[in-house]
């Protein structure tokens, strides 16, 4: 089952201009997650003065904050309710008549809507870079390398939202693998507390999981935590988690199409 | 002592005026203009009790409006209404314990219970006694066939299912006044049979009924009076047997032919009916005035003349009438 | 007043019988809001882990203010869950049939749906209540007044949320923008002892949308923070948001034309 790439920048776009035509979420989607930043950027300002705390000190704490909250606009502003909906209500079978790869069609959709909300996670960053000033990257070559870890970032947000909706193949109900989704999200890339904070054996157990790579890699590159070198690795890794989970999707799906009970109909 | 009086019900809706898209809003912000929509218009209305009344209209003609206004969820905005002498709306809720309505399009179910759990609080929102509701349950059950889905989530009933489990819903307080708006919508034919007898038998046992629906068998079955409403206006208002003898007055033959007809020379040779092709090259229909020709004397010419290979009689159906009534054909 | 009370109670027991019939759902969605909470107490404990105070407010104390966050929100979506459908209950036309129906509209809808992640919030929330609580050393003597002010908690948070779901009646649309927005303040803001924010945003939230009166104050008041004159606020504030509440459903229901079908 392969379809050309045509299909594939065909239901992205449609996917984008269904996200743009709600005008609405783009001011949603900036309060909302600038909330969380603001709060957390009044936190840390009062945590951390003229200190530091696992290496960060208020400059560079900005900086990561800022990041996270770019990052986690882009992840979490995917269209994942339509693919969880397509699954629910059994929609699943006709797409599976149809001759496209569902994995790389929902895919496509989800890039496309991802995609929509670069625009607010934009606006959103550069007020928050205005209203702060975070010092720049510690240099050209890192600020590049962070942009490529955060491009990485499209196809793992895809492909972990994949994964947790494919779980309503048993579950039958989204709210719930979806709240879970976010807030393991949420916790082990970072975008709480850093990574750095945690103690050890909670550090491994995140880097032996996808996750830090949303806040954490592009973070480290950008704060210059890591030398070109280290960068260059996080982003193997990250290239690594992608591979693996695109084919770890194709592996679940599988098996859940051998059971599925299409919900209804 | 009529159960529901309206007089010179008015409803108007304010809508905003404004151009599509993102331009039409920005300007709709700057300069608010209104549209003025009148969906029911200066409509008088008596309903004796046991009556069952069908309310029939093209669709946008104001009736799911009347509907609303009748059952207090609108306010009107000229004229009255007093259903068992209280006004509907402002005294809510002593006039929901005398009626029951069903909204074919939706439903009254709570979503997340079984179709039991729902009875049973509803059971309790009106007051009914255990004895009351267990001997309704078990008529509902007789006449509906609840019991087969008692105990099904509603979000996971058929439609059909759902149909009869909201009208078990509207019923089970035993209003004397019922609302039914396009309650057999969507369903096949074996439900829409069953429904029609049960509203029948309501009927029987003194419910006072008054019905909206697209499909005019439910009608024909269930009403003997029609209200017709048109762009808000009422266009006809009487008994059903009335609205077809004044109306009808063709009948029509559908006849097959062996080779193909000529309609315009069989107009020639019987001018004293009316020829229109039919649906086949081979198919024409005879209309003819049935106040001048009983059918045994149009059959017996036409197949004497003709000798057709077959042929159908059409029964006069409410439906011609009631499209030419939308059509504007018919005077009042 | 008592009939109505009598339909809120039933729906819910309803609903709450339902979930033990059908355990699946319950566990998915309970098992999704502890995780939550737990990880939430993790944040907590590394981050005290790290520092000893947050704006002069220690482990235990923040333990306990996080707690009292969680529990007034957790009752929130366990007894009122169904306000959040108010919006597309309009669009849809399904207000209609509550009309029709010889009870009072809100309770018919806000009882309509239980939000079963409560359950997973309500055990941890309590949870760190009570650890706090006790590492803390706050005295069992408290307990009374603890009570009154969650329950006083419970009710603002609740009051504020319907009338935040309400504005659906005017401004058509499925989702409650400002419900949501409100929801994360509560989430992101008032998880912090309010000192950490400029003057600006502790007033908004004092005064403006009284959400401190739901768990920033009450856990002041707890932990001697503030005079015990302060015990004024949370009621007066139910009895505010329940008064504005109260007149935005109403406004809302004499607005509703029923559009659509």
């Amino acid at each position: 089952m392969s379809h050309p790439l045509a299909v594939d920048r065909a239901l992205a776009i449609i996917s984008l201009k269904r996200r743009l035509a709600y005008k609405t979420n783009w001011v949603f989607a900036i309060v909302l997650g600038g909330g969380a930043m603001l709060s957390g950027l009044a936190l840390w300002r009062n945590l951390l003065g003229e200190g530091t705390l696992g290496g960060y000190d208020w400059d560079s704490m900005r900086a990561y904050m800022i990041i996270g909250f770019f990052t986690a606009t882009l992840a979490f502003g995917g269209a994942d309710w339509a693919i969880a909906d397509r699954i629910l209500d059994g929609l699943i079978a006709v797409d599976l008549t149809k001759p496209v790869d569902f994995q790389r069609a929902r895919a496509a959709e989800f890039v496309g809507s991802m995609i929509s909300t670069v625009p607010t996670a934009v606006v959103g960053t550069v007020a928050a870079w205005l209203l702060f000033s975070p010092p720049p990257p510690v240099s050209p070559l890192a600020g590049a390398l962070t942009l490529l870890s955060v491009l990485l970032i499209f196809p793992l947000a895809f492909e972990i939202t994949y994964l947790s909706v494919l779980v309503c193949f048993w579950t039958r109900r989204y709210l719930g693998v979806m709240w879970a989704r976010e807030a393991v999200l949420g916790f082990f890339s970072g975008l709480m507390i850093p990574l750095a904070l945690m103690p050890v054996p909670l550090q491994i157990l995140a880097w032996c999981l996808p996750f830090p790579h949303f806040t954490t890699t592009p973070s480290h590159i950008y704060l210059g935590r890591v030398d070109t070198l280290g960068a260059l690795g996080l982003i193997a890794a990250e290239i690594g988690w992608v591979v693996l989970m695109w084919f770890g999707g194709r592996l679940v799906f599988g098996h859940a199409v051998k059971k599925v009970t299409v919900h209804g109909g | 002592m009529p159960i529901l009086e309206a007089r010179s019900l008015s409803k108007r809706f304010r809508r905003p005026d404004k151009d599509s898209g993102f331009k039409g809003a920005m300007k709709h912000l700057v300069q608010r203009r209104y549209k003025n929509f009148t969906a029911v218009d200066a409509v008088d209305l008596e309903i004796e009790p046991g009556e069952s009344v069908a309310y029939v209209g093209p669709n946008g003609a104001g009736k799911s409006t009347t509907v609303k206004l009748l059952t207090g969820i609108l306010k009107p905005t000229e004229g009255t209404v007093r259903v068992m002498g209280r006004d509907p709306h402002t005294e809510r809720i002593a006039n929901a314990h005398d009626i029951g309505v069903l909204f074919g399009q939706r439903t009254q179910l709570w979503w997340d219970l079984p179709v039991e759990e729902s009875l049973k609080l509803l059971k309790h929102m009106y007051g009914v006694s255990e004895a009351d509701y267990k001997a309704r349950i078990e008529k509902f059950d007789e006449l509906l066939g609840l019991g087969e889905f008692m105990p099904a989530l509603a979000r996971t009933l058929s439609l059909g299912q759902r149909m009869r489990a909201d009208l078990a819903c509207a019923l089970l307080h035993a209003p004397k006044m019922v609302y039914l708006d396009e309650p057999t919508i969507g369903l096949d034919i074996s439900v829409k049979d069953r429904l029609r007898a049960f509203l029948r038998r309501l009927v029987e046992d003194g419910t006072t009924l008054l019905l909206t629906s697209h499909d005019l068998a439910d009608i024909e079955e269930v009403c003997d009076r029609i209200v017709v409403i048109d762009e808000g206006r009422i266009a006809y208002d009487g008994p059903i047997e009335r609205l077809k003898a004044h109306y009808i007055t063709t009948k029509a033959v559908n006849l097959v032919l062996e080779g193909p007809a000529d309609t315009a020379a069989l107009a020639e040779k019987f001018p004293h009916y009316e020829w229109s092709p039919g649906e086949a090259p081979t198919e024409v229909v005879v209309t003819y005035e049935s106040a001048r020709f009983t059918t045994a004397e149009v059959l017996g010419e036409v197949t004497a003349h003709l000798r057709p290979r077959d042929l159908s009689l059409s029964e006069p159906s409410i439906e011609d009438v009631i499209r030419r009534l939308y059509a504007g054909e018919l005077s009042r | 007043m008592r009939h109505a009370a009598g339909v809120y109670t039933r729906s819910l027991a309803a609903h709450f019988r339902s979930m033990v019939e059908y355990p699946a759902d319950f566990w998915v969605m309970a098992s999704s809001g502890a995780l939550w909470q737990a990880l939430q107490f993790a944040f907590i404990a590394i981050l005290f882990a790290n520092v000893s105070a947050v704006a002069g407010w220690n482990y235990h104390e923040m333990l306990v203010l996080i707690g009292f966050l969680s529990l007034t929100g957790a009752a929130t979506a366990v007894f009122w869950d169904g306000v959040w459908s108010i919006g597309s209950m309009v669009v849809k036309g399904d207000i209609d049939y509550r009309i029709t129906r010889p009870a009072p509209v809100i309770v018919q809808v806000a009882s309509a749906h239980v939000g079963m992640q409560a359950f997973g919030e309500l055990t941890l929330g309590t949870v760190m209540l009570v650890y706090g609580w006790l590492g803390a050393g706050l005295s069992p003597s408290l307990i009374p007044v603890a009570l009154l002010l969650l329950a006083c908690g419970i009710v603002i948070e609740t009051a504020l949320l319907t009338a935040l779901c309400a504005i659906n009646f005017w401004i058509k649309g499925g989702m409650s923008i400002f419900a949501f927005l409100m929801i994360d303040l509560q989430e992101n803001v008032m998880r912090f002892p309010l000192g950490i924010y400029p003057a600006a945003v502790r007033v908004a939230a004092t005064f403006v949308v009284p959400l401190a009166f739901a768990s920033f104050i009450p856990a002041q008041i707890l932990t001697g923070r503030v005079s015990e004159w302060w015990l004024i606020g949370p009621p007066i504030a139910a009895a505010a948001t329940v008064g504005i509440a109260t007149l935005v459903v109403r406004a809302g229901l004499r607005s509703y034309d029923s559009a659509g079908h």
